[in-house]
């Protein structure tokens, strides 16, 4: 076996994968996207923009800490530190009416095996209008008996398996399940990453209601380090939730989470309703906009961004901060995912106004 | 022998003017079947007794180590039943336990669908489905997720492999009940490619450990000089080895023919001509090229010849579903006549054909009995031509023709320590899980890799080891044929023709080359390097081209230094600068002209042989010195293949009467892949029997002043200006005779 000496080679060859590591994500930026539906491709003057926005950034952060711009501390844990921070928006929590999640249960006579279109609508005709009326049928009492029990129980996991079986995962009924699910037991999920397949994890944004307020939470990795505290801590943050409120995080963010958590050899399964609002959004929005990012519909829905970069640029920036070691670039990444965090909020209102609400 | 009155009439032919200048017969061999039975799983051992399927002392050796659990490497000709003797062993272990896996490696797609096939087959003999499936490029994405769920045997390609590992995940139920890696064609990894594959394995088996998976290995290859350590060095663990051969084999009778005696009548219509009296004949007729061009040109020509019979050209490249449909052709005997790379030199199934015509040396040994092997498999005699090209090798052959029957089969080399090639397949591994000191262990890799990866800034250094911090999959940054990732898109009106690795596009993509695809030539308009495109237009162009390559080298550092007198031969690092200058367009091996090039040169450190001579030397050979060195630098390239399993490309070099680096007149020969593969150190262990090789080319060679057989090559970037072949065979006798003589 031929024994390869260490060289001057290294130096040349690190300078080669660093900049065909350049080229690639250069190309990635222009190449159109997977899930191209939620990703903007990327103009010229975005770009721009954003590297203005950078410079500024970094000119005012320099020699600064994140812990002079948000309220947070650094817990140490078993696995090494990890910085949260948090803030309390003026905006509103979300709160769902159990009420009307039950109303639509109720109305929803198809959610029996056996009843079809044609047979709910004959049966509402009959005047069997919701599943109570069904209580004393002799053919459809069993299966109420079950789904009122379920009711009860405010069992999520039956009602979400119940209604992906007989309906789309866009129908407003499933969104409408929300309502089964305690305010603060509901928490929103937005995650940034160095790429779209396999790369590190570095910022997770969270957000909640507490005390009748919305708290905005980041778990920021500050060197690559810390993916795995930022990791453990987040699956001790969802322990406190019952379903998770992502946009396309079906797809993404928790599918990536589950990816990480198996990378560092950690429990992986995250086993939460994902109330994903991108098949909701689509079926609101499908007739008046041209696509279904998230920036069309906060236009739609009239939310200015103060802070933005495109999400394509955050592994740009992130390496930056490295780089650098100034925090500006990091600073335009939480702003990004506390914005993302306040729209998914934003919409998920208008869209249970719209379809939840609307189709009662 | 069989074919005498089929070459009486051959030499009887108005066009044939004495071309063959030997022939041979080699022997037909009785099997040589296996006593002792085997514990294979009743099915099995039912379908080879209903089948009468006797097992030859090679096939059950193999079954036996395998069924005994080790790692095994299969070495025995083609024909010899290589793939029966790891299926039966693999198809009984994977029915006696129902949650079994087998993952089969193929290094070309190609072949992949033909072994599919087989073991389809095999399983129908036997009674029972295993669900074999192919699983990579070209596999739909709608039976992608059925295909992991319930296949137990996948068969697959390292290219599709070293993309699939980061998505382990998805793999779990094959992957925890892996038991078998089956990699056959394993001397088709050797070099750049081998290195690579042989570092993929080792990131499969550390994904592997996770899933609690320790699976045997079984290699299967054409004869190798090397199978243990070949073996040894790819998968990375000891293999016992099965090299003797107990299947039977026809008579085959090898027939030369040295096209240049006719100097009437061009190289290539003198193979058409020759294919098509075979296929006149009955003889379905299969011609090996040497190139993706002379294929294309090889199989319009001799198509020509022969309205109503089809003759088609196949090689990597085409479109799955036109391979497809030529090996479909072939088999049904729909096609007469095919012409291919040596993409069809593999296990690709297209029957047992009647004659094979070996279209110039093939670059290896080993490559001249696999694919003298096509022919006529079985007991049934075989008909085998050799026509010589103008290359050196080719003329040695055709001037010792013994040589090319009886020489030993080269030795395969691979060196996963290549510091490139480790270290960017050691970013694929971080990306799959935290890369351990233990790990690194696994990989080889010296604590200075280690390093190096910490300062790229492509892996951050954590508490759990080491992990990727890029921002693109670290997958994107590796190409296994290649140590550069650099592709060049070859465009016509916008629409991609194929795509080449960044230094092939310089020499053959070049502004004015003519590229041939599917027997359509193509005239490079532009090559934008910047955006990695290179432009064409369809054309009809009558000439070829072919690039002029300038090079320099600097000695970086010496790992090995040999004194014989005042001569010095030395084995280190080099830097080589090259650049192509400018292209020649010929036609019919005539320049028509010679037009300048301004193209970026590619500078890498590689390891070469230096060979420093004696200033007394330099006053004997007088105003032939710099002619001398010349004629022996391209000797010693042209020759170097016939060392170690690599072709003539792979080698570079550089005469100088003066270098400064060794203050003396100066042969230097060096590897063409950044880092080297290994194939420096394999020249420096031979030297004696390389020169003398080298020096026996130049004396042999009839020609007055030099050919392309002996000192001129094609590519040479000064024109093969000045050359003195005479003064060459003296400094290469001189050279030679030194390293005996006594100090």
């Amino acid at each position: 076996m031929i024994h390869k000496m260490p060289g001057r080679g290294w130096e040349e060859l690190v300078r080669r994968v660093q900049e065909e590591t350049a080229r690639r994500y250069r190309e990635n930026l222009l190449r159109p996207r997977p899930f191209h539906s939620v990703w903007a491709p990327l103009t010229v003057s975005a770009y721009e923009e954003a590297h203005q926005l950078k410079n500024t950034l970094l000119q005012e952060c320099a020699g600064r800490s994140l812990l002079d711009f948000y309220s947070g501390e650094v817990h140490t844990t078993e696995y090494g530190p990890v910085l949260s921070l948090w803030e309390t928006p003026p905006i509103k929590p979300f709160i769902p009416e159990r009420e009307v999640g039950e109303a639509w249960i109720m109305q929803t006579l198809r959610l029996l095996h056996g009843i079809g279109k044609a047979t709910e609508a004959r049966l509402k005709l009959s005047g069997y209008v919701t599943l109570r009326d069904l209580l004393f049928h002799p053919r459809w009492a069993w299966q109420v008996e079950r789904i009122l029990e379920a009711v009860e129980r405010r069992d999520l996991h039956t009602l979400n398996h119940l209604v992906a079986r007989w309906f789309p995962v866009s129908h407003p009924i499933a969104l409408a399940l929300l309502g089964f699910v305690k305010p603060e037991e509901i928490v929103f999920l937005d995650i940034e990453t160095l790429g779209l397949y396999t790369e590190a994890v570095i910022l997770i944004g969270l957000a909640y209601p507490q005390n009748g307020v919305l708290l905005v939470k980041h778990l920021v990795v500050r060197e690559i380090a810390e993916e795995l505290p930022v990791l453990v801590a987040l699956l001790k943050e969802l322990q406190r939730a019952k379903a998770l409120v992502t946009y396309n995080g079906r797809a993404f963010d928790v599918n990536f989470i589950q990816a990480r958590l198996r990378y560092y050899d950690l429990p992986h399964k995250i086993d939460l309703p994902n109330f994903d609002l991108l098949p909701f959004t689509r079926r609101c929005f499908r007739e008046s906009l041209p696509n279904c990012r998230l920036e069309t519909v906060e236009k739609a829905i009239s939310v200015e961004r103060t802070i933005n970069i495109p999400s394509a640029l955050v592994p740009e920036f992130y390496m930056e901060y490295l780089r650098e070691k100034n925090v500006g670039p990091l600073v335009a990444i939480i702003e990004h995912n506390r914005q993302d965090l306040l729209s998914l909020v934003l919409i998920l209102r208008k869209l249970w106004e719209e379809l939840v609400m609307r189709g009662l | 022998m069989a074919f005498e009155e089929l070459l009486r009439d051959l030499v009887s032919q108005d066009w044939y003017a004495g071309q063959i200048v030997a022939t041979f017969t080699l022997p037909g061999k009785a099997p040589n079947y296996a006593e002792s039975r085997l514990s294979f799983h009743p099915a099995v051992q039912g379908f080879l007794e209903r089948q009468g399927i006797r097992l030859f002392t090679h096939q059950a050796k193999a079954a036996e180590l395998i069924l005994a659990g080790e790692h095994v490497f299969i070495t025995t000709p083609t024909a010899s039943g290589k793939t029966l003797a790891f299926n039966l062993p693999v198809l009984s272990r994977l029915l006696a336990d129902k949650e079994a896996t087998a993952l089969y490696l193929y290094p070309l797609k190609a072949l992949t669908q033909d072994q599919l096939l087989k073991l389809r087959e095999l399983e129908a003999g036997v009674g029972f489905s295993l669900r074999p499936e192919i699983y990579d490029g070209d596999t739909p994405s709608e039976v992608r997720p059925r295909i992991r769920a319930q296949a137990r045997i996948l068969l697959t390609n390292p290219y599709a492999l070293h993309q699939y590992l980061p998505w382990h995940h998805k793999w779990a139920r094959f992957l925890r009940n892996l038991r078998f890696v089956v990699i056959d064609e394993a001397h088709h990894y050797r070099g750049v490619f081998g290195s690579h594959v042989a570092l993929l394995l080792r990131r499969l088996r550390r994904i592997l450990a996770r899933y609690g998976a320790k699976p045997q290995f079984i290699l299967a290859s054409a004869t190798i000089a090397n199978p243990e350590e070949h073996g040894e060095r790819l998968i990375g663990q000891p293999v016992a080895v099965v090299k003797e051969d107990g299947a039977p084999r026809g008579e085959k009778t090898f027939v030369f023919w040295n096209p240049f005696l006719d100097t009437n009548t061009s190289w290539s219509n003198q193979v058409a001509s020759l294919m098509a009296f075979l296929i006149g004949e009955g003889l379905q007729t299969l011609c090996f090229a040497t190139s993706r061009r002379l294929a294309e040109v090889l199989a319009t020509q001799a198509q020509a010849k022969l309205p109503g019979k089809r003759v088609m050209a196949y090689r990597a490249g085409y479109l799955p579903e036109e391979r497809r449909a030529i090996e479909r052709g072939i088999r049904e005997g729909e096609i007469h006549g095919v012409v291919s790379t040596n993409a069809l030199e593999l296990g690709v199934d297209v029957g047992g054909l009647d004659a094979v015509i070996l279209g110039g040396y093939p670059g290896s040994i080993i490559s001249v009995w696999q694919q003298a092997g096509r022919a006529g498999r079985g007991p049934k005699p075989a008909l085998v031509f050799v026509v010589g090209q103008g290359d050196p090798l080719d003329q040695y052959f055709l001037r010792h023709p013994e040589e090319l029957l009886t020489r030993p089969h080269e030795h395969a080399i691979i060196n996963p320590k290549n510091g490139p090639i480790l270290f960017r397949q050691l970013l694929c591994a971080a990306g799959e899980f935290p890369l351990t000191t233990k790990d690194l262990e696994l990989f080889g890799a010296e604590g200075d890799v280690a390093h190096a990866l910490l300062g790229s800034g492509l892996v951050a250094g954590t508490p759990v080891g080491l992990v990727y911090a890029g921002t693109v999959p670290a997958v994107e940054l590796v190409n296994l044929n290649n140590l550069s990732d650099r592709t060049i898109r070859i465009e016509v009106d916008g629409e991609t023709l194929e795509t080449m690795d960044y230094e092939r596009a310089l020499r053959e993509a070049h502004p004015g080359a003519v590229l041939l695809h599917q027997g359509t030539t193509y005239l490079v308009r532009e090559l934008d390097l910047g955006e990695g495109v290179a432009r064409c237009v369809w054309e009809e162009v009558d000439y070829y081209t072919e690039p002029l390559i300038c090079e320099d080298v600097r000695i970086l550092r010496a790992l090995e230094e040999r004194r014989y007198g005042n001569l010095q031969v030395g084995l280190g690092e080099v830097r080589v600068t090259q650049a192509v200058r400018a292209y020649r367009m010929r036609r019919a091996g005539v320049t028509l002209g010679v037009e300048e090039l301004s193209l970026p040169p590619v500078e890498f450190d590689t390891e070469g042989v230096w060979f420093a001579l004696p200033r007394e030397l330099a006053r004997d050979l007088g105003p032939d010195l710099a002619g001398a060195l010349h004629g022996a630098e391209h000797a010693l390239v042209a020759i170097a293949p016939l060392h170690a399993l690599a072709d003539r490309w792979d080698f570079g070099g550089l005469s100088t009467p003066f270098h400064p680096d060794l203050t003396a007149p100066a042969v230097i020969i060096h590897e063409t892949f950044p880092n080297g593969v290994g194939l420096a150190h394999k020249l420096f262990s031979v030297l004696e029997e390389w020169l003398k090789a080298a020096a026996d080319l130049l004396e042999t060679c009839p020609c007055q002043d030099g050919c392309p057989s002996c000192v001129l090559s094609p590519r040479c970037g000064n024109e093969n200006e000045p050359m003195s072949k005479n003064g060459a065979a003296q400094l290469l006798r001189y050279l030679a005779e030194s390293l005996v003589r006594p100090r």
